[in-house]
């Protein structure tokens, strides 16, 4: 069943289309990794998801209600962490986690134990007496997460929990998140695929406000890992030479990958499942093309990010 | 929803140094007002012949002027009070807890603005000093000063309402407290406008429109539906733009 059904939303900043015809679903009770590039419209979602911004097109159910004509009952079963901690540096931890909780509505005489919650979840004890402000990045965004989860929401988004973070926070913040699965949905943005891949079991990767393939890690991982490329090398490649490649029957498209003076990188995609090695070859030959290295392999989750994302998603 | 706000507001301006600086500020000055507008009332009073001293009235020498002045730095600290109200909120992104809160909108802003209001009141009632003097000094009719509590109190709803609008519209408090001024101080300036003009009709609607002409017609205690017409309407008119800027992240 799903938790969140996002259906064909679009949404614009003037003349400007952030997110464009996006459709997905977050199953319940799953980590749903929302992959994409800086900019690629994930926050922008996020937010109309958690209904802090209208969608123009579209429509958006979370648990099955319609978020528009639902909008108060949705919020509370919603909790969100939006890129930067909404921390008041004033507070301290324990005093902002009951204010967030009032804030949600919670009653009076569980707003102690949802706190409670909040802290032993996410380890905050020690620094419950601490103020906000004066609390590391680390500890900053777990009181973030704290604060998303303190009202018992079944659906928690998190948009790029572990940015800005060093090595040791950002795989505490993970396992934390992990932890999260068993209580409530959640919704994780991030533009690390690896991070994804990590604590994911399904995943929606967009583009430019586009969606590029939404489902189960496994099951994109298994699709397209039937399709091959060829990656080469070789000492140059002329734009000329890529067109050429590019209307050899067996071949989809020609991907750049790492070009420098004396040697080019490239993938060589293909649209069929067949064995074109020596043809391939032979044909380069013929282009004039001093190839250096020869590679078959199959493509890779990461290698469609890569393309997507122009290289950055590593 | 609305008294979650208030107290959260109120918590935080009484934990920031601010709250203490400007009422010691707002203090020391109104004092040295009111200490001089008393000595320069005794003076004047002691050195007139007996009877002539009645012509000399308390109210108009005291009460009125400084009234007046403390309208004049009500003008400037109010700014101070709600520059961060919302800048601040939206800066660090906290104003998004709110967003994403079952709550309405109407809650935030009239919790916001009854915790300024409330400020205002602590301002005001550092200065309740002075009718225990004047009770000393042998002057018991505090009805001239009662209005002119009344008054100021108004005239902070004006400003306070005023300053969540402009705090409302930017992520940055000088922009928010310099705009707020500058409005606050362009109903103040259009009461100018009425020494230059001997068009009779066009004095008395300019009249209608300046914060200062109702003012004093409170402190001297002719208060007439048109000046509680005039108060009510400024402060719903900018408490409703308030409401329109917060609402508008839904377009």
């Amino acid at each position: 069943m799903e938790a969140i059904k996002v259906d064909s939303v679009t949404r614009f900043y003037g003349e400007h289309t952030a997110v464009a015809d996006l459709s997905f679903e977050v199953n319940k009770g799953h980590i749903h990794g929302f992959l994409g590039p800086n900019g690629a419209g994930k926050t922008t979602t996020m937010k109309m998801i958690a209904g802090l911004l209208p969608a123009h097109h579209g429509n958006i159910e979370i648990n099955q209600k319609k978020l528009t004509k639902n909008i108060d009952e949705i919020k509370k079963e919603l909790g969100i962490l939006l890129e930067n901690p909404p921390l008041f540096q004033d507070m301290e931890v324990r005093e902002y986690l009951e204010f967030v909780a009032k804030l949600h509505r919670v009653p009076k005489d569980k707003i102690n134990s949802s706190v409670n919650y909040a802290l032993e979840k996410l380890q905050l004890n020690d620094v419950e007496k601490r103020l906000c402000g004066n609390l590391s990045k680390g500890f900053k965004q777990r009181v973030g997460i704290a604060q998303a989860i303190v009202h018992n929401p079944s659906i928690v988004i998190l948009d790029e929990p572990t940015v800005g973070l060093d090595p040791k926070a950002v795989i505490e913040i993970r396992e934390f998140i992990q932890e999260l699965k068993n209580d409530h949905t959640i919704l994780l943005s991030s533009h690390l695929l690896h991070e994804v891949s990590l604590v994911c079991d399904e995943v929606t990767i967009i583009n430019k406000g586009k969606l590029v393939v939404s489902g189960p890690v496994e099951q994109i991982t298994n699709n397209i890992s039937q399709q091959i490329v060829y990656e080469l090398s070789a000492k140059s490649l002329t734009a000329d030479q890529i067109s050429k490649i590019e209307n050899w029957f067996f071949v989809d498209k020609v991907i750049i990958m790492k070009e420098e003076s004396n040697e080019t990188s490239f993938q060589i995609r293909l649209n069929s499942l067949n064995d074109h090695r020596t043809e391939c070859l032979k044909n380069c030959l013929e282009l004039d093309i001093d190839i250096l290295s020869f590679s078959q392999k199959k493509i890779s989750l990461e290698d469609l990010f890569i393309q997507m994302t122009g290289g950055d998603g590593k | 929803m609305i008294s979650l706000i208030f107290q959260k507001e109120i918590k935080s301006f009484f934990k920031s140094p601010m709250a203490y600086v400007l009422a010691g500020l707002f203090s020391l000055t109104i004092g040295w007002i009111f200490f001089n507008l008393l000595m320069s009332y005794v003076d004047n009073i002691q050195s007139m012949p007996t009877g002539v001293q009645s012509q000399l009235k308390f109210v108009n020498a005291v009460v009125i002027q400084l009234f007046g002045n403390m309208n004049f730095l009500l003008m400037m600290i109010c700014p101070v009070i709600t520059m961060k109200v919302f800048s601040e909120e939206k800066k660090d992104n906290t104003i998004d807890l709110y967003f994403s809160a079952p709550m309405k909108d109407s809650d935030l802003i009239l919790g916001k603005f009854l915790a300024t209001l409330a400020i205002g009141a602590f301002l005001l009632g550092c200065t309740l000093v002075f009718p225990l003097i004047m009770y000393r000094v042998n002057i018991h009719d505090f009805s001239f000063l009662t209005f002119g509590y009344i008054g100021a109190f108004l005239n902070i709803a004006c400003y306070m309402s005023v300053g969540l609008f402009c705090s409302s519209l930017t992520k940055s408090q000088v922009v928010a407290s310099l705009s707020s001024f500058t409005i606050i101080m362009l109903f103040w300036l259009i009461s100018w406008i009425l020494q230059l003009s001997d068009n009779y009709f066009l004095i008395s609607l300019i009249k209608q429109a300046t914060i200062v002409a109702h003012f004093e017609s409170l402190v001297k205690g002719l208060v007439g539906l048109n000046d509680i017409v005039f108060y009510f309407s400024f402060i719903f008119f900018f408490l409703f733009l308030t409401s329109k800027v917060i609402g508008s992240r839904r377009w």
